[in-house]
């Protein structure tokens, strides 16, 4: 599944789309928490 | 619960960068010159773009700020900041982790990536100096006035790959790329600009709910100390 010049490098993409994901899942929910009083 | 506005504009965030990223991920064919690595794009470049946008959005309100004194261009100033510097800070890690495989380095000081470091120091340090000032209409004032002065960086971060020879690629234009690529790019992109517009909504409530309780209560006298039962002893 790769071609072009730089072979393999499946790792970095998962860990960029990972963090990603990670932070801003746990931003909304810490927002989601947060502003419970304001419902 | 009440069904707010933020929710639904959040879930469709969520939905539309799920659905552009799994298409970047698995559909999109590799790219031409970087092969697999080269899928960092369809998350690396949203979050540019609507990082950039929520600056934007934070200079308005500081501009709103300084015209009105209202409390709520004051919230949003809060709000678009934070949720600027967190796209910033995701920005500059994919930005490394993408570094790593195609330039050998993590990090160089690049004009793109140097003046995307300032932006993310620039608006952070708003966020502490927030919170060092206690007085309302001062922090208020003088956030607006940092604001208005940090976003001077935003245009000069963007057009810093025209303006100086830098590693980082230039623009590119979706003439020149497959729309298997482009559809999911911008799928992704209007997906990250619902969930930060959903984010930014959020935490102006919270941060105008505080405000105007702090404004409520800007007449009370300040708390005492607590009495030292054991001084005496």
């Amino acid at each position: 599944m790769s071609g072009g010049y730089i072979q393999g490098g499946v790792g970095f993409v998962v860990l960029a789309y990972g963090i990603t994901w990670s932070v801003l899942l746990a931003y909304m929910v810490h927002l989601w928490h947060a502003g419970k009083h304001c419902d | 619960m009440k069904i707010r506005a933020e929710y639904i504009v959040g879930m469709l965030g969520i939905a539309l960068v799920a659905w552009g990223h799994f298409n970047g991920l698995v559909v999109a064919p590799p790219e031409a010159m970087m092969g697999d690595v080269g899928r960092i794009l369809y998350v690396h470049v949203p979050t540019a773009w609507v990082g950039l946008a929520t600056y934007l959005v934070a200079f308005i309100a500081a501009i709103g700020t300084l015209w009105t004194s209202k409390l709520g261009w004051d919230a949003m100033v809060e709000a678009s900041v934070e949720v600027g510097v967190i796209l910033n800070g995701l920005l500059l890690i994919q930005g490394s982790i993408w570094a790593k495989p195609t330039w050998g380095v993590f990090w160089t000081w690049d004009p793109r990536l140097t003046t995307s470091a300032v932006m993310v120091v620039a608006f952070g340090a708003i966020l502490v100096l927030r919170k060092m000032i206690d007085q309302p209409s001062r922090r208020m004032t003088l956030s607006a006035v940092a604001t208005i002065v940090a976003f001077v960086n935003v245009p000069i971060t963007y057009m810093s790959v025209k303006w100086w020879r830098t590693l980082h690629q230039n623009f590119s234009s979706p003439e020149t790329v497959s729309s298997t690529m482009v559809t999911p790019l911008r799928v992704a992109a209007f997906g990250m600009l619902f969930l930060a517009t959903a984010m930014v909504i959020r935490r102006w409530r919270i941060g105008h709910a505080r405000l105007a309780a702090e404004a409520a209560a800007s007449d009370m006298p300040p708390t005492p100390a607590p009495l030292d039962l054991g001084a005496g002893a």
